[in-house]
């Protein structure tokens, strides 16, 4: 999938990093899969339908019920109107949780951008001559049916790993950025 | 005069003491704070934005300032109804 939007986006047009340099060309940009956005749409959904599901048991509309708590009608409906802000928030939240957690992989380096919640991001990278053995690795039930994994690799100047979860198609990743690497690393030898 | 202040004291106590009045203070406490995190959500996406550039960063930084608006309003119009 080549869309911007998609789990694997191929040369992607008008897409730049924090730091990239004028020679260098971003080759992917890997995301998580779509199906992870999933459970939190179910979950939003079903809270959408709060305000419209609970006059069915309690037997009155959402802002007669606070008017019978001597809630100010005014105040009422403001939070009827929270209640959809703080479902549109649970939607932009995941939409960017899942749209800027990416693996950019460029000619000379793979940068991981890790985001999770408000208060935390991490960038890592690693320059592709130092990446060494690449895996992939698919679990679980979900994880079989969907072909959604982990591609991890480490490096060779520093001892840690990079690890990248909930990818599609984990192999073609892992095939792609091992291409890359004996690639720049052939190059390496040449000169 | 003293029996008038007095008075007023304990109609502001028993207001505030009700469960309606405790209920909509909690409330805009909430909305308050729900404010200040859409505040720190254009922030994050301003940042984001900065690093990593595609052509879908416009949708988000709009989106993350819409509501910070909206909530701004809401907790405005919720605070001059209580």
């Amino acid at each position: 999938m080549t869309h911007i939007l998609g789990s694997l986006v191929k040369a992607p047009k008008h897409t730049s990093y924090e730091g990239k340099d004028a020679d260098e060309n971003i080759l992917y940009i890997i995301r998580r899969s779509v199906w992870v956005l999933l459970p939190p749409l179910i979950l939003l959904g079903a809270a959408v339908f709060i305000p419209t599901i609970i006059p069915l048991f309690a037997g009155g509309d959402i802002t007669q019920i606070l008017h019978s708590w001597e809630v100010a009608p005014g105040f009422a409906t403001s939070v009827v109107i929270f209640w959809y802000l703080g479902c549109f928030f649970y939607l932009l939240q995941t939409l960017i949780i899942w749209y800027f957690n990416v693996l950019v992989i460029t000619n000379k380096k793979i940068i991981d951008l890790d985001v999770r919640g408000i208060l935390y991001k991490n960038t890592s990278e690693a320059s592709l001559r130092n990446v060494e053995d690449v895996t992939s690795t698919v679990t679980g039930t979900m994880g079989t049916v969907f072909n959604i994994g982990t591609v991890s690799f480490q490096t060779a100047a520093e001892e840690r790993e990079f690890e990248f979860e909930f990818v599609d198609d984990p192999s073609k990743v892992r095939d792609i950025i091992s291409d890359l690497v004996m690639e720049v690393k052939g190059h390496g030898h040449n000169n | 005069m003293g029996t008038t202040i007095n008075s007023a004291y304990n109609m502001n106590i028993l207001s505030i003491s009700s469960l309606s009045g405790f209920i909509q203070i909690l409330i805009l406490i909430v909305m308050i704070l729900f404010v200040i995190i859409s505040f720190l959500v254009t922030r994050q996406v301003h940042i984001l934005n900065k690093t990593l550039s595609t052509p879908l960063n416009i949708f988000f930084s709009q989106a993350a300032f819409i509501q910070l608006i909206i909530s701004g309003v809401v907790v405005f119009l919720a605070f001059i109804s209580v």
